[in-house]
């Protein structure tokens, strides 16, 4: 077993990597503002990784629904039951590298069909706070007849969220 | 090497290459990221994670712990893709290689 954050050397065919940080991150978290709501529900699996081969490791994937305006514009919360290999999280996360409160990640923006970037810091046992969304940095590829890159992001931020 | 070359400057003053060396190998990675015709975008993030929680690269490495990272994330993602570095002026460019001891090895393109 290898702590996440307790090791310099890159993964080795064998190795477990495991993040204790990312625990307290764990559950069903809402904001609601008015007729506006985001709701997160995150969970750690230890998974195979993609590469290199034989390496496990924790992996926080997660679900959320935004409202606004009463309207439900993003919902995969449904699917909460589901597991790494399902591929039906929205959201993917770990621990920050030499910053145990501060969970990051992505999250998929579905109705801007992209990931965005997230962090997310600890406040108390039932308090989390979204602190920003960013556009993921890097060229961006639209396939013919598909539409251009979007890059607004409506998901609210910087809230905080309550565990439920 | 393949004649599809993209290249990147970076904030750290350095700048570099990226070539396709097997293509094979690079069809199997880059047909591991699409659903049918569309990009598997949650594929692409679990490499994303891959890239900034175990291969740690990150803005706050040094720019050599970042070289290495990468190379050792495009080596065992079996991608086929190998990497150039340019000389400050662009006018030499090095293949920059992983030895087995995590060194790396340039090789002048010139």
């Amino acid at each position: 077993m290898v702590n996440i954050n307790a090791q310099n050397t890159l993964p080795q065919s064998g190795d477990n990597i495991l993040d204790p940080n990312a625990d307290k991150f764990m559950g069903t978290w809402k904001w609601q503002n008015g007729n506006n709501s985001l709701t997160i529900i995150m969970k750690k699996e230890n998974v195979l990784v993609p590469f290199p081969e034989n390496v496990h490791a924790d992996w926080v994937i997660g679900f959320h629904k935004f409202v606004n305006n009463g309207a439900v514009i993003e919902d995969s919360t449904m699917f909460s039951n589901a597991n790494y290999n399902d591929k039906k999280n929205s959201i993917v996360a770990g621990s920050k590298n030499g910053f145990p409160n501060i969970l990051h990640g992505g999250i998929y923006h579905k109705s801007k069909n992209k990931f965005v970037e997230f962090e997310i810091e600890y406040i108390d046992a039932t308090h989390i706070k979204l602190l920003s969304l960013k556009n993921r940095p890097g060229l961006k590829v639209s396939a013919p007849g598909q539409p251009p890159f979007d890059w607004s992001i409506t998901l609210p931020q910087n809230i905080i969220l309550t565990k439920q | 090497m393949g004649t599809f070359v993209i290249g990147v400057t970076t904030a750290s003053n350095t700048q570099y290459m990226m070539v396709i060396d097997d293509p094979a190998k690079f069809a199997n990675f880059a047909n591991g990221l699409f659903n049918g015709n569309l990009f598997d975008d949650l594929t692409l993030y679990n490499y994303t994670k891959m890239y900034n929680d175990l291969f740690k690269i990150t803005p706050s490495n040094s720019t050599l712990d970042n070289e290495k990272n990468f190379l050792q994330y495009i080596e065992s993602s079996e991608s086929g893709l190998k990497v150039l570095k340019g000389s400050s002026d662009m006018q030499n460019w090095s293949l920059i290689e992983l030895d087995q001891n995590n060194n790396i090895i340039p090789t002048n393109c010139n």
